[in-house]
């Protein structure tokens, strides 16, 4: 074989984790870093996601290995039980599927943070998101008068 | 991480285009730059075409209650009052609003008084201006026909009107001009009103509205 089987990633607080090569290349930036550079025994640095969460992607990367024994609703289930965790969670695995560019985990997590925003007041969008309201108030009371109806 | 939560615009956007129009609404609030973001024709576009193709419950119901003319709209398992201006649908030849389309999620409404764009998950109303004719005697109302729908190559909505008797006129009015024209058209004697017409074209259906736009583009 001319591929080695494991690949080794580094987070940001310098936890080492050894995973298999076809896990790792869930991650279409891993996939481009080894087609790249085909690091032999290398380690691969992930400094823009920390620890914690880089062994929650890996945990969905190993899960999602595409295996016939496992049928969708396996995954469905699976999948929702993932992403039954606090906003700040959410928030540090949505940026680090972002930056490890994994198009069906960041689907996943959007889905969830839409569905958590749904009975949400602006005013509490913006605390979660750290959002400054860059509107008057009396925009924001024009707003709320014209569009009432959305508010209730 | 807790106070520095600061989402990329793109994913920002892409929760955007999963919730349903009455958050859109309420979250445009949010800062000028998510307003700017609902407003944006290129994010409507995608936000209608992921409701069209999602299953998940995004599909709404309009509910007429025609003893008081109001609407409710059945949405997400729950149950909306839809205000509407009741002069909308007052002075309506028939109990029941003869509403057109929906296309897009937008009605267009007919009454006496004319006829309106409605879009009831936005809540937005658009009465559109005086036709170039208009019916001076009640029977003439059944000899008119109307279609409404979108252009598929300019993304333009139209309405098209067609008067049979007491004689053929044809007009056609465009959501981008804000107006209407009358048309230099050979207006057919009869138009079928079930808007279903049955081409021999390849055993394929095209309904009136594809037809009358291959008129109109002509």
């Amino acid at each position: 074989m001319a591929f080695t089987k494991k690949v080794t990633l580094k987070s940001s607080d310098g936890e080492l984790f050894i995973i298999d090569r076809a896990v790792a290349l869930q991650s279409r930036t891993i996939q481009y870093v080894l087609e790249d550079t085909n690091p032999v025994d290398a380690i691969i640095p992930v400094p823009a996601v920390d620890a914690r969460t880089l062994s929650k992607v890996l945990e969905y990367c190993k899960k999602h290995l595409i295996d016939l024994n496992t049928d969708f609703e396996d995954y469905s289930k699976w999948d929702k039980d993932f992403v039954d965790a606090e906003v700040w969670m959410l928030y540090d695995l949505i940026m680090a599927a972002d930056y490890l560019h994994i198009p069906p985990l960041i689907d996943l997590i959007c889905d969830k943070i839409a569905s958590m925003f749904k009975g949400q007041t602006p005013d509490k969008i913006r605390e979660i998101f750290n959002i400054d309201n860059d509107f008057s108030k009396e925009e924001e009371e024009d707003f709320k008068k014209k569009s009432g109806w959305a508010f209730k | 991480m807790a106070n520095n939560n600061v989402l990329p615009d793109d994913l920002i956007v892409e929760i955007l285009l999963r919730l349903p129009v009455k958050c859109l609404k309420r979250f445009s609030c949010v800062c000028k730059a998510w307003y700017a973001v609902t407003r944006d024709p290129v994010f409507m576009a995608k936000h209608l075409d992921q409701t069209d193709s999602s299953d998940d419950g995004n599909a709404s119901t309009l509910i007429c209650h025609t003893r008081e003319y109001s609407f409710s709209m059945l949405s997400n398992e729950t149950l909306d009052h839809v205000p509407t201006r009741i002069s909308m649908f007052s002075g309506l030849h028939y109990r029941f609003p003869i509403v057109y389309g929906p296309c897009n999620g937008i009605l267009c409404p007919y009454s006496r008084k004319g006829l309106t764009l409605w879009n009831p998950a936005t809540r937005e109303i658009k009465s559109l201006p005086r036709t170039t004719f208009r019916h001076s005697k009640f029977w003439e109302c059944a000899h008119t026909f109307m279609a409404f729908g979108r252009d598929s190559k300019t993304h333009d909505y139209k309405v098209v009107r067609f008067l049979t008797l007491p004689i053929r006129k044809a007009e056609l009015y465009t959501l981008s001009s804000d107006s209407w024209r009358q048309m230099d058209l050979d207006v057919p004697a009869y138009i079928d009103r079930t808007n279903i017409i049955n081409s021999s074209m390849k055993g394929r259906l095209i309904t009136g509205w594809d037809l009358i736009m291959r008129m109109v583009t002509l």
